[in-house]
């Protein structure tokens, strides 16, 4: 998957997808005005009142990955005192 | 950009743009992306900026071209109307300022007598007692200096030179209208039948008033039926009886007045309104 990059060197391409993985998990409603109805919205699993719990969420994103040709590879879960990182390893396309 | 006769140049959709987007990106760097799976990418991102950009200049040119259309068919119809013949001389007289006109109404003498030939009669009504009438004249000169064809004679009583590009000056002439002064008596006879309020003096004259400026101009001949009708205007009446005099109300007509060309009727009194 060949991707455009922008660096300190200009505007170069490369064969990767984590930019077009990064764009689906990132926060959509106001800032993917180039494709609204894209991704996930991560404000609206997290910031709303219904509580839904991280497996869901986890679910959810490798479904959406999926689903737009991003294979991911494993997704793992480190829980730390006040919060959770969740590390996807993707596939190289 | 497809070009259609009717319409000019469509300007290009995004979905048509993203297409030759994607086409030329999978042709540079051998992918295989089509216009759904290229979305999220940043290449998306960039593309979608300069198809916006796009898109905006394909839409300027398009109204560009529509406008170019526009002045093309309006230069046509001035060059299939030249001022030089009797309508476009009228029709160019009659035009508003803003069109280069002086919004006067004109007439023209047809001439039937070969001794007349290359003579111009020409009548504009106009008011002499303007305070602006020397600018208007001058102005009048100056459209017949530029519209009219060389070697006419003119005739008139209004008399102006303009000078040409090789400093000669020119002499031209043009006439105000000849006033027929008229009295106006307006006899009404109510219907029994009426459904519609019976107006009075005062709101019929005002009618008259207005449909004789609607209807009638230099050189029309006055046709006093077409001034007040029962059904466009007094609908309560069942006659309607319009008479004029030209002797100061010795003898009255109600037949229609033949006009020369240069002939308007000039009403020197308020209309005299009967209503029965």
């Amino acid at each position: 998957m060949m991707d455009l990059i922008l660096s300190e060197n200009g505007i170069s391409a490369k064969d990767t997808s984590i930019f077009k993985a990064k764009n689906i998990l990132e926060t959509q409603i106001g800032s993917l005005q180039y494709a609204p109805d894209f991704g996930i919205d991560y404000n609206l699993f997290f910031g709303s009142d219904l509580q839904i719990q991280i497996e869901t969420y986890q679910a959810y994103a490798i479904s959406k990955l999926s689903e737009n040709g991003i294979n991911p590879l494993d997704l793992i879960q480190e829980d730390g005192k006040f919060d959770t990182l969740l590390n996807i390893n993707i596939e190289k396309s | 950009m497809a070009w259609d006769l009717l319409n000019g140049y469509q300007p290009r959709t995004f979905a048509e743009l993203l297409q030759d987007y994607v086409d030329e990106y999978n042709a540079q760097y051998g992918t295989s992306y089509d216009t759904t799976s290229i979305v999220g990418n940043n290449a998306y991102k960039a593309g979608y900026t300069a198809i916006q950009l796009v898109m905006q200049a394909e839409a300027n040119f398009a109204e560009i071209s529509v406008k170019l259309l526009d002045y093309i068919r309006t230069s046509n119809e001035k060059i299939t109307l030249p001022k030089s013949t009797i309508s476009g001389f009228v029709a160019g007289l009659l035009a508003p300022v803003a069109d280069g006109g002086l919004g006067l109404i004109s007439t023209i003498k047809d001439i039937t007598d070969p001794a007349e030939a290359g003579y111009m009669f020409l009548v504009v009504d106009t008011d002499p007692l303007a305070s602006n009438y020397a600018t208007i004249k001058q102005g009048i000169i100056d459209r017949m200096h530029n519209w009219l064809t060389c070697a006419l004679y003119y005739n008139g009583t209004e008399t102006g030179t303009k000078q040409a590009v090789n400093g000669q000056n020119f002499t031209y002439k043009f006439a105000l209208p000849t006033k027929i002064d008229i009295l106006v008596k307006i006899t009404i006879t109510s219907s029994k039948n009426a459904k519609t309020p019976i107006l009075n003096e005062n709101q019929v004259r005002d009618i008259f008033n207005a449909n004789l400026a609607k209807f009638y101009q230099l050189g029309f001949d006055f046709e006093p039926e077409k001034y007040l009708e029962i059904n466009r205007d007094l609908p309560f009446a069942s006659n309607i009886l319009l008479e004029y005099s030209e002797n100061a109300g010795s003898t009255w007509a109600s037949v229609p007045r033949a006009m020369a060309y240069n002939e308007k009727m000039n009403i020197t009194e308020p209309a005299t309104v009967i209503v029965n």
